[in-house]
């Protein structure tokens, strides 16, 4: 059992002391390196479980989607509740009526985010790929320029703009202060925030269970009177993998639901 | 839910934007306090800002 | 005289958590009271709004405020 918390560790079989997983679990050794284009590419074991956790979403859907009928047999069943609960319930309720044109795009990004984050309890993978900066940077960007695009075309380029920086029922001298906060607040905080929230929660969490199970093993192999606080870690590890299943499916439903406030957001401003 | 955070987040702008102008004035006058005072400044523009945009029957 | 227990680190650490504390039961108690007010009275939500995030927006300062002077002041 050590050897493979080891492996899955990345840490250095020394005898002496434990050694902590750090946030080099995230950059394990690369199974295939090439370079395209002058980028640097490298397929390691976090690429992996992304491709078969969105593999399994991809093929779930499209299996459900088959051969639809009026009464839905049980996989259309739980394809159609799950989509439902993000067309009704964040699309149709946030952005209105309008927002079903956009219950596609935020479906597939709750259930990418849901898959990619439930990838750090499952076992043998074991590491959530939301956890790695590029990920949630990638997506929090796509969101930036789908709202600056929805609202400038809705709006036109300056009245977008006029909406967003200078607010109304402010006195004329104070919008010297008050543009450039605007700005920040609106244009660079918001796609900021929305990677680094994602990216943080996935890499704490799986950080914390790491350290945990890594802790366990250690205190059961180490031989003198700490093998009595191993249960306690035990336990712990047991508990904050529930934790972190509440937190990753939270963390799924909150980039999805800011995303399409900030839709709403750029869609009605003609106030 | 998303005001929540949308104050926070106006907050921490306005110290961050205000701080830095502040920063930025101080490697160029070469003084010290006037990080402290861009910080200040930008604290209460912001406190201002959430009150104009989110109370005032929003 | 020899040092007998030394604790290393960084401080502005310690006083973000420190500064955490006031600020936190301080917008507890706001947002309560906003809570009790609008169920007694569900008419006077809209009114109070601006005093609740008013008095989150003042009592978040002062956290804000912890976070930013360790940097500040280097």
């Amino acid at each position: 059992m050590s050897a493979s918390v080891v492996l899955a560790s990345e840490c250095p079989p020394d005898d002496p002391g434990f050694c902590a997983p750090s946030v080099l679990e995230f950059f394990p050794k690369p199974l295939a390196t090439f370079d395209l284009f002058g980028v640097h590419f490298a397929i390691t074991r976090i690429t992996i479980i992304m491709w078969i956790a969105t593999g399994l979403m991809v093929w779930f859907f499209v299996a459900a989607s088959r051969n639809m009928q009026l009464i839905p047999g049980r996989r259309q069943y739980f394809a159609e509740s799950g989509y439902s609960v993000i067309r009704d319930g964040v699309a149709r309720e946030v952005i209105g009526t309008e927002g079903l044109r956009f219950a596609p795009y935020l479906a597939s990004l709750f259930f990418f985010i849901l898959i990619n984050n439930i990838m750090g309890i499952i076992p043998f993978a074991q590491i959530p790929p939301t956890g790695k900066f590029a990920i949630p940077v990638v997506l929090a960007a796509i969101t930036y320029v789908l709202f600056n695009w929805v609202g400038i075309r809705q709006q036109g380029l300056g009245p977008y703009f006029k909406n967003n920086l200078f607010p109304a029922g402010v006195p004329k001298p104070l919008y010297v202060l008050i543009t450039p906060i605007e700005f920040f607040s609106t244009f660079v905080f918001r796609p900021f925030t929305l990677a680094v929230r994602l990216f943080a929660n996935m890499l704490a969490g799986h950080l914390l269970l790491a350290i945990f199970a890594a802790g366990t093993v250690y205190l059961f192999t180490v031989g003198n009177f700490s093998v009595i606080f191993a249960p306690v870690s035990f336990v712990m590890t047991v508990i904050m993998t529930f934790f972190e299943l509440l937190v990753q499916v939270l963390q799924a439903y909150v980039f999805v639901v800011l995303t399409s406030t900030y839709i709403a957001g750029a869609m009605e401003e003609a106030h | 839910m998303s005001d929540g955070w949308a104050v926070v987040g106006t907050l921490f702008a306005g110290v961050v934007v205000w701080g830095g102008i502040g920063w930025l004035i101080d490697l160029w006058l070469d003084t010290t306090f006037v990080k402290a005072i861009g910080v200040l400044v930008g604290l209460a523009t912001a406190i201002y800002l959430v009150v104009v945009k989110y109370g005032d029957t929003g | 005289m020899s040092v007998l227990a030394e604790l290393t680190g960084n401080i502005g650490t310690v006083a973000y958590g420190l500064a955490a504390i006031g600020p936190g039961i301080g917008v507890g108690i706001v947002f309560a009271a906003y809570i009790q007010a609008t169920a007694r009275q569900p008419e006077s939500a809209a009114l109070t709004r601006t005093y609740l995030f008013l008095g989150f927006a003042l009592s978040e300062a002062l956290a804000i405020l912890g976070f930013v002077v360790p940097f500040i002041i280097t």
